[in-house]
């Protein structure tokens, strides 16, 4: 006996699976076939049968497994030498940073972790992020939060087709309460080899002038 | 070690206050019992470990889930989050990942006058519509050993609860 699927329950399933918590079994429940949403991230609704899951199913299986984006990513991956500069504003002096960056994929391989540890000012300061791709809206992601702020900074954008230069946007409140919008350009200088230039603007503020800029060099 | 700062110094960047203490009573490990709804009918039950730390100073709680292995179509679910207080922006924030899926989940909140119980508000997209949907979270603290997590989402029909996991320390 064949199955009808209520689409929107099995849907809103396997977004749950994404969304913190698993299922324990098949999902098939009653209730009538909706006509699919155009989307490129799902195929046409298919009748479930007594067999396997359906096509729509497998392709949201296949939005959460990596693929050549998170390969992109593995530029990133292993162990760095970190030197570079910040400076406040471009009238202001620029601040040397020297440190190591530590980097492995998790969650088997759709999120690369790494941990930052530097002097700034000859304070010690440790960072972690975390950089991934979102299959379904097609979107670089990137968290960071570091021992001197109390923010979990969630930044967006994309990359290059050929995964050698990756932008991130992301937005801050200053302790003023002004808004900052940030830029982050990763790019790979070679397989040992990357540098993350840093933009900021504030309010008013047209135009990006670069803040920061590491180069990690593969030790 | 911890940097503990006074209320008044919490303005200052980076600084702890208050409302970091308060995420104190999650570290350590627990026991979860996880309960999903996906539309009428019965529940779907799950079982995991889940291993929280304090992190950067105490400034962030580190979740670490491992589901236990089920028959389902994720047979060895894993995820992990961060739970912090953003003394600028004056909010609890979080984030999730897991083995289900490639994308970073982010929510903000607050504590209620208890400071027992959290709600965290973020989105998910709907895949119907393609438009972002709205998910609720609601943590309660019951005591040092116990607390629990329900999530909503918001449907055009109304809110639906979704999932509830109930902790308690091993």
């Amino acid at each position: 006996m064949a199955h009808h699927t209520n689409k929107v329950s099995r849907i809103l399933g396997i977004a749950l699976l994404a969304g913190g918590a698993f299922a324990a079994g098949r999902l098939v429940l009653p209730g009538t076939a909706l006509t699919p949403n155009a989307d490129a991230a799902q195929p046409e609704h298919d009748m479930d049968d007594m067999g396997g899951m359906d096509a729509e199913m497998a392709a949201w299986m296949e939005a959460g497994t990596p693929g050549e984006h998170h390969e992109h990513l593995d530029m990133m991956a292993g162990s760095w030498k970190v030197t570079g500069w910040f400076q406040m504003d471009p009238h202001a002096p620029k601040t040397p940073v020297e440190g190591t960056d530590e980097a492995h994929w998790v969650l088997d391989g759709r999120y690369l972790y790494s941990e930052f540890k530097a002097d700034m000012m000859g304070m010690p300061f440790e960072g972690i992020s975390y950089m991934g791709y979102d299959n379904i809206k097609g979107q670089l992601q990137s968290i960071w939060m570091d021992s001197m702020s109390t923010g979990i900074w969630m930044d967006t954008g994309s990359m290059s087709d050929d995964g050698t230069k990756m932008v991130t946007y992301g937005s801050m409140t200053a302790p003023d309460g002004t808004v900052v919008h940030t830029r982050h350009v990763f790019t790979k200088n070679s397989d040992d080899q990357y540098t993350m230039a840093f933009f900021e603007a504030g309010p008013g503020q047209t135009d990006m002038p670069q803040t920061g800029e590491l180069v990690y060099r593969r030790r | 070690m911890t940097d503990q700062q006074t209320a008044g110094d919490c303005a200052a960047m980076g600084a702890l206050c208050d409302e970091h203490a308060r995420l104190a009573p999650f570290a350590g490990t627990f026991k979860s019992r996880v309960t999903m709804w996906m539309g009428p009918g019965e529940p779907m039950t799950s079982t995991g470990t889940m291993t929280n730390r304090l992190i950067l100073g105490g400034r962030f709680i580190e979740h670490d889930y491992t589901g236990d292995p089920n028959l389902g179509p994720f047979p060895e679910f894993a995820g992990k989050g961060y739970w912090g207080y953003n003394t600028i922006d004056k909010r609890y924030e979080g984030v999730w990942i897991d083995s289900a899926g490639t994308w970073i989940q982010f929510e903000q909140g607050q504590v209620d006058a208890t400071g027992t119980e959290w709600t965290m508000l973020g989105t998910m997209t709907n895949p119907e519509t393609g438009k972002p949907m709205n998910k609720r979270s609601v943590v309660r603290l019951i005591d040092n050993d116990h607390h629990t997590m329900e999530m909503y989402f918001e449907m055009p029909e109304g809110e639906f609860k979704c999932m509830e996991i109930k902790y308690e320390r091993a």
